[in-house]
């Protein structure tokens, strides 16, 4: 123990002596591996807005090297604030496409920055917004009051009138687990809701494909007692049908689900009465 | 008799967003000294500069306002107290 003790800090003291004027040798092996690949300057146009200052909202253009930078949007957006732009403002936080903080607008498409490889053809710019016809508290971050609200609307949590079974926990087949498959994973970042013409519309008081798919997890689940109430609560005008199958939202999820087909099937199911 | 002065829609959103924060102070009262009535009126006192053309700005206090709101009007919340006063 003693020995290697001894070995470490003597190689401490060998790389702290070769490196220049007291620089951390970490500074010095990361600036290594960047001389190892040519400077691609790459422009990031993002979009600025603070509530304290009286200018209109812009873009500020960034120009980072994308050789020396992680692969995904959110490596370059965490570089700007790191190096160029303290102030700028976005969420993030598990930066693996668990959370859902990160969702934003980028090249048009909304996604989650943090599983959005960065367009490696630096002759284009890249445009980063936040989510479309979301009230901006500051740069990227958005006000999700309104999509929470919904999301809440819909009681999603079991609800059930017969006590546990066995006392400690409800039970369910592997079939009707499987069929949560699909619809569980979504993690609300709300790029589906987002990029639905008809939510940018009516996000009043039409629910949003994120907010019904949460209604369908809970519309089939086995286990809940109270799924009349929820299809009732669901059948609405408003609420449900302004949906028009326009399907951007199943194309733009960074989860890979399928809003779009979970919506049809609570229409088909207000339609024919039966759980499908 | 004076006539009360016609107001924008801006305006009464901003004046019924405060009549909604006294009214949750008055729910809220007998727990602390300082009261939501108090913070929401420093907070207006605050924005009195705001120029009324800047609409965008004005549309996103109250935005917040109402969050605050929202969350103070909660069951929960029995009162609150404030650790440094607000500066005029």
């Amino acid at each position: 123990m003693q020995a290697l003790r001894r070995g470490l800090l003597q190689r401490g003291r060998l790389l702290v002596a070769e490196a220049p004027l007291g620089r951390g040798y970490a500074t010095q092996a990361e600036g290594a591996a960047v001389t190892s690949k040519a400077t691609v300057e790459k422009e990031f146009l993002v979009y600025r807005w603070s509530p304290d200052s009286e200018e209109p909202p812009r873009y500020d253009s960034y120009k980072v090297d994308i050789n020396s930078c992680g692969p995904m949007m959110l490596d370059v957006l965490l570089k700007i604030k790191d190096e160029q732009d303290q102030t700028l403002s976005l969420r993030r936080s598990c930066r693996e496409g668990i959370c859902g903080s990160c969702a934003m607008n980028i090249d048009g498409t909304n996604g989650l920055a943090c599983l959005t490889k960065v367009d490696r053809d630096a002759s284009k710019m890249t445009r980063v917004a936040p989510l479309p016809h979301m009230f901006v508290v500051k740069d990227l971050v958005v006000d999700m009051a309104n999509f929470y609200a919904q999301y809440k609307h819909i009681q999603p949590y079991l609800q059930t009138t017969k006590p546990k079974p066995d006392g400690k926990e409800f039970l369910q087949t592997k079939d009707d687990r499987a069929k949560l498959d699909g619809l569980y994973e979504c993690i609300l970042c709300a790029c589906c809701s987002t990029s639905c013409p008809s939510y940018w519309w009516n996000s009043d008081k039409y629910l949003g494909p994120a907010v019904l798919l949460a209604a369908y997890r809970w519309i089939i689940d086995s286990r809940d007692d109270f799924t009349e109430e929820r299809i009732r609560q669901v059948n609405d005008q408003w609420k449900l049908y302004r949906c028009h199958t326009i399907g951007n939202c199943t194309t733009v999820c960074p989860k890979g689900l399928n809003p779009a087909k979970a919506i049809a099937k609570i229409k088909q199911i207000v339609e024919t009465g039966k759980i499908v | 008799m004076v006539r009360a002065p016609r107001l924008s829609g801006l305006q009464r959103q901003v004046l019924s967003l405060y009549r909604s924060a006294l009214r949750i102070s008055r729910a809220k009262e007998q727990q602390g000294s300082l009261t939501i009535a108090e913070l929401a009126r420093a907070d207006i006192e605050r924005h009195r500069a705001v120029s009324r053309k800047d609409i965008q700005l004005i549309e996103h206090l109250i935005r917040r306002g109402r969050r605050q709101l929202d969350l103070l009007g909660t069951l929960e919340v029995t009162g609150m107290q404030l650790q440094n006063r607000p500066r005029p």
